[in-house]
């Protein structure tokens, strides 16, 4: 190998080295100044932005937070100071987060850090957050566990807030919603579960059977999928053999789009209900998966939660062309968070912000957003909702709980039961 | 040995200039330079086995696999001390390759590649499989780390570092290296010599995975996580395109290609967008145009300059 | 009863995939004599190519189909001609380029495309009964495709005088280029081939699944196992592998897991070059 030489292609060889050459040493010479002196103007107020800012579950952080940023600048800033976006992608993966977060933290040197999107890639930040004490507001990463360091080593880990329904709480949201429109009003009394193998879904899977136990409802078969999953008629089979009459699915990636496509055209007899990531994307599911998604009552719907949210939902349509995902609107709010604490506070200094922040009352997008002893957000049909709504038309996903927002009742699908 | 002793002072120098720039340099450098050393690491201990016997392990990735889940398992599931964890991680890549390479040692050509290539593969599965334990697809968080600052993780890691450049480069000097060039040159021809080629290729093997077990494990606890990436494909072949970059069979070539592209890699970050492509359209175009690497041809074209200065200069006078 | 008949056609259809897939791998290494990591990327980009022919130049979904795999045949053998062929005789060479080149495309995929996975319409559409059974009729569509995608392949090896020559260059380079066939454009031939296969794989199955950069990962790491166990270079061995392969998923999954059916080819895999390395039918020189 090293030592054989190649014979041929000389003269090219030896040009393109210098070439080769050239190029490396300019990337290490403008590597350097990186290195050494990066040190960013201390006069605006830098905002971190983190997630998988290309993928379809993070754009949205990105471009809702750039949203509120441009409100905000044109409002006179944050202490007068204008406001900066600093993105950092995570690709929603624990060895990609890691190196985004420390960029934020350490090139960037960003006031607080908004976003964050699947538990495993948070969880893998949440010890770096002691080292470098920079307050860092969680939108989309669901799992209890995110949370729990603040109650067991306050001072070390005060600096994570999560303004954001987790896991378990979604859960008990899907259980109320088995509970009080599936089995009280359809009738249906056997459940089947069928979860993603990632954290935020083992999390919500283990809530939601507690929750079953509690309310009395019987959950006849249970499996968890790779999350590369392309085929889900195993699941589908494996489900009507145990006489389920639900199919409650926890999926938060592309598979979303697969099983609802899939469940369609095999004509599955189970009710299609849970959290499905993609029908999120209300201005655009039904088209990509051309109506197969009708009659899927899944999380998340376009619904009044607080004043701001139908206007904040129509200003991000009419500038993008499509809904908001969750982790957008989340953001937007994450970042005024961010201007009301250091307002109050009249600081950025992150002491001084956490403490604003523990005692925060703000009307948001995604509904009144305040935080409890863990810097969890206070959730429920007054707070920060969790809603479900059932695909009835094309852009229409019809609000169906909690009553509070209902539009209409709950259709079965007609080739069930 | 005349060549032994210029790698010698290569690697004396590129662990002064490391050391110096990461220090110096503040926590962003020396974060990017752990990242560097690791893959350094890796790439010597690929190179200590494929390098220089010619036996292309496809599935190099394993070892610093094993190792790294098997430190932070330890360490964040079972409390253990890191200090006891990490030999632990490295050891269990020792006994992995013993069990392979017994199994495929025998294998040869293609065939060989193919059969290791499958045993990161198949570990990458079952990380997915076992998730509660392992992790699945988001891996083990949570590892202790050694050090908060990563200026002391750089320290730490150089240390191994020094002591496997060493340590590989005293190896390959040795009979045993010249064994293992033996066997690269023609194994079917070593054998007929009376070469005992298993043997020689088992232990180059079993060293192999403990400098990559090393890499891996140490990367679990800079990171405080170790996930599936670890064992995808995509690692073995990066360490692979390092070696190659750096001229394969050399030790101290891939050591310094190791550096030069991670810090590329970071100095392209700036192009968020564009980086990834046009580091992967850069690679493509170095191995279509400069099969033998970039660092081996350079040193040399500039060894050749230097003769002809000197050669001029004595000319002129 | 139920499950059997879903384990058969669910099988039919991953083998058929699976099919079009390894005998393009089996094909290139044959005649070309190189494994071609970046065989994943054509099966991407036929479905990605389809999409945006479709959707960004307002061409039908038929046309837009065909278009995409004579685009990716080109594609294939521009990579051919001006990329791998100057270092065809170095085999980790050519590993790494056409690795790096999988994943260049896939980065370019993410920065033209990126956001959000994308879909194609059935060409099928609706579901088909079978015993009491809705099948997608796409689905059965796959079987129909890979089928007649095969056969003509055969025939075109084993009945035109282009598939001799290709043949011919499989069994000795240097001879057949001693009796003056032209060697790089048959190896050229070649990936066109395989290329094809590949795209129409990922045009058929994208619409009973969902398009994302990343789509050519697992069937290529699965191809590369069949025509490991088919043994590397045989055609017939890489179709009924894939059948082999195609319908011990199918149990799997549906009496396991789904989760299983990568590992289980690995480990068989794993066994077969063990114990017969050269795998089912596999020999140095390809024999009809």
């Amino acid at each position: 190998m090293g030592d054989e030489w190649r014979i041929g292609h000389r003269v090219t060889r030896r040009g393109f080295l210098k070439l080769a050459g050239a190029m490396a040493g300019s990337a290490l010479l403008g590597a350097f100044p990186r290195l050494s002196f990066g040190a960013p103007s201390r006069d605006v107020v830098r905002i971190g932005v983190i997630g998988p800012l290309t993928d379809f579950t993070g754009r949205d952080i990105l471009r809702a937070a750039q949203i509120a940023a441009e409100e905000i600048n044109a409002a006179g800033g944050i202490l007068g100071r204008p406001v900066q976006i600093f993105p950092a992608d995570s690709e929603g993966v624990p060895e990609k987060a890691v190196p985004a977060f420390q960029q934020l933290v350490v090139r960037d040197r960003v006031h607080a850090v908004v976003g964050g999107f699947r538990s495993g890639a948070v969880l893998a930040i949440v010890p770096y957050v002691p080292r470098f004490r920079v307050p860092f507001i969680i939108t989309g990463a669901a799992s209890p566990d995110i949370m729990k360091p603040v109650g067991e080593n306050y001072s070390a880990y005060k600096y994570l807030f999560r303004a954001w329904v987790n896991s378990t709480r979604q859960a008990l949201s899907l259980a109320l919603v088995c509970r009080d429109i599936l089995r009280k009003q359809a009738g249906f009394t056997r459940f089947a579960l069928d979860a993603e193998n990632l954290k935020w879904a083992r999390d919500y899977a283990d809530a939601l059977k507690e929750k079953f136990r509690e309310y009395g409802l019987d959950l006849v078969y249970e499996t968890y999928h790779d999350p590369a999953i392309t085929d889900f008629t195993p699941i589908f089979k494996a489900a009507m053999a145990s006489k389920a009459q639900v199919l409650l699915q926890v999926i938060s990636n592309q598979a979303g789009y697969i099983i609802v496509k899939q469940w369609w055209d095999q004509r599955v007899p189970l009710a299609l209900v849970g959290n499905n990531n993609p029908s999120y994307l209300i201005s655009s599911f039904w088209r990509d998966t051309e109506g197969k998604c009708m009659y899927e009552l899944s999380a998340y719907t376009r619904a009044p939660l607080s004043p701001k949210s139908l206007p904040f939902w129509s200003k991000f349509e009419r500038r993008y062309g499509e809904t908001p995902f969750y982790t957008g609107t989340g953001a937007y709010d994450a970042v005024y968070l961010i201007k009301t604490a250091a307002e109050r506070a009249k600081s950025l200094d992150s002491e001084a912000l956490v403490a604003a922040l523990e005692k925060i009352d703000y009307m948001g997008v995604i509904g009144r957003i305040r935080f409890d002893e863990i810097h969890e957000a206070i959730t429920g049909p007054d707070d920060v909702p969790v809603t479900y709504g059932q695909w009835l038309g094309p852009k229409r996903k019809v609000p169906i709980w909690p009553e509070k927002f209902a539009l209409a009742k709950y259709q079965i699908p007609p080739w069930v039961k | 040995m005349k060549g032994l002793s210029i790698y010698h002072y290569c690697t004396l120098v590129i662990l002064f200039v490391v050391f110096a720039v990461g220090w110096l340099g503040g926590q962003r450098a020396a974060i990017i330079l752990v990242y560097g050393s690791v893959w350094a690491l890796c790439t010597i201990g690929y190179d200590l086995f494929s390098g220089f016997s010619g036996r292309i392990n496809l599935g190099y990735a394993m070892f610093p696999g094993v190792a790294g889940y098997a430190s932070a398992a330890l360490s964040a599931k079972f409390g253990v001390s890191p200090l006891l964890s990490f030999p632990i991680g490295v050891l269990s890549a020792v006994l992995l390759a013993a069990c392979v390479g017994a199994l495929t040692l025998r294998i040869k050509g293609i065939y060989f590649a193919l059969s290791t290539a499958i045993v990161p593969l198949a570990l990458f599965e079952v990380t997915r499989i076992v998730g509660r334990f392992f992790g699945g697809e988001e891996g083990i968080w949570g590892v202790p780390s050694f050090f908060q600052d990563p200026r002391y993780d750089l320290l730490a890691i150089g240390g191994i570092l020094g002591v496997c450049i060493t340590f590989a480069l005293w190896y390959v000097g040795s009979k045993e290296g010249l064994i293992l060039r033996a066997i690269r040159g023609g194994e079917v021809t070593a054998q007929a010599l009376g070469v005992h080629t298993f043997g020689h290729l088992f232990v180059a093997f079993l060293l192999s995975a403990a400098i990559g077990g090393a890499a891996g494990a140490y990367l679990a606890h800079f990171q405080m996580l170790i996930s599936p990436e670890v064992l995808h494909i995509i690692t073995t072949l990066q360490v692979v395109t390092f070696t190659y970059v750096g001229g394969a069979g050399t030790i101290v070539g891939p050591v310094v290609a190791s550096y030069l592209l991670v810090i590329l890699n970071e100095a392209l970050r700036a192009w968020v967008d564009l980086r990834l492509f046009a580091y992967f359209v850069g690679l493509v175009l170095i191995l279509r145009f400069s099969p033998e690497g970039l660092l081996v041809p350079l040193g040399r074209s500039l060894g050749r300059l230097v003769i002809s200065f000197r050669t001029a200069s004595v000319r002129s006078k | 009863m139920d499950t059997v008949l879903s384990i058969l056609v669910f099988g039919l259809a991953t083998s058929g995939i699976y099919a079009l897939m390894s005998v393009g791998v089996a094909l290139v290494y044959g005649v070309g004599r190189i494994i071609n990591f970046a065989h994943g990327a054509f099966y991407t980009l036929g479905a990605y190519l389809t999409y945006l022919y479709a959707t960004r130049l307002g061409l039908g979904w038929w046309i837009s189909s065909f278009l995409s795999i004579v685009s990716v045949a080109i594609f294939a053998v521009l990579i051919d001609l001006l990329l791998i062929d100057p270092v065809r005789d170095d085999e980790i060479v050519v590993w790494i380029l056409t690795f790096a080149l999988a994943f260049a495309t896939r980065e370019a995929l993410v920065l033209l495309l990126g956001a959000r996975p994308y879909s194609i319409p059935a060409f099928a559409p609706g579901s088909i009964s079978i015993m009491g059974q809705a099948i997608a009729a796409q689905r059965m569509l796959i079987v129909v495709v890979s089928a007649l995608a095969i056969c003509a392949l055969w025939i075109f090896l084993y009945k035109s005088r282009i598939g001799k020559a290709i043949r011919a260059v499989a069994l000795n380079r240097t001879g057949a280029h001693l009796v003056g066939i032209p060697v790089r454009m048959m190896y050229a031939m070649v990936m066109a081939i395989s290329a094809s296969l590949a795209a129409v794989a990922g045009i058929v199955i994208s619409p009973i699944s969902v398009m994302t950069p990343d789509m050519g990962l697992q069937p290529l790491l699965l191809a590369f196992t069949i025509v490991i166990l088919g043994g590397i270079g045989s055609l017939r061995g890489s179709l009924i592998a894939s059948l082999i392969v195609g319908y011990a998923g199918a149990l799997v999954s549906f009496l396991w897991s789904p989760e299983l059916v990568t590992l289980m080819a690995l480990v068989i895999v794993f066994a077969v070059l063990i114990v017969r390395p050269t795998g089912l039918f596999g020999v140095a020189v390809e024999r009809a």
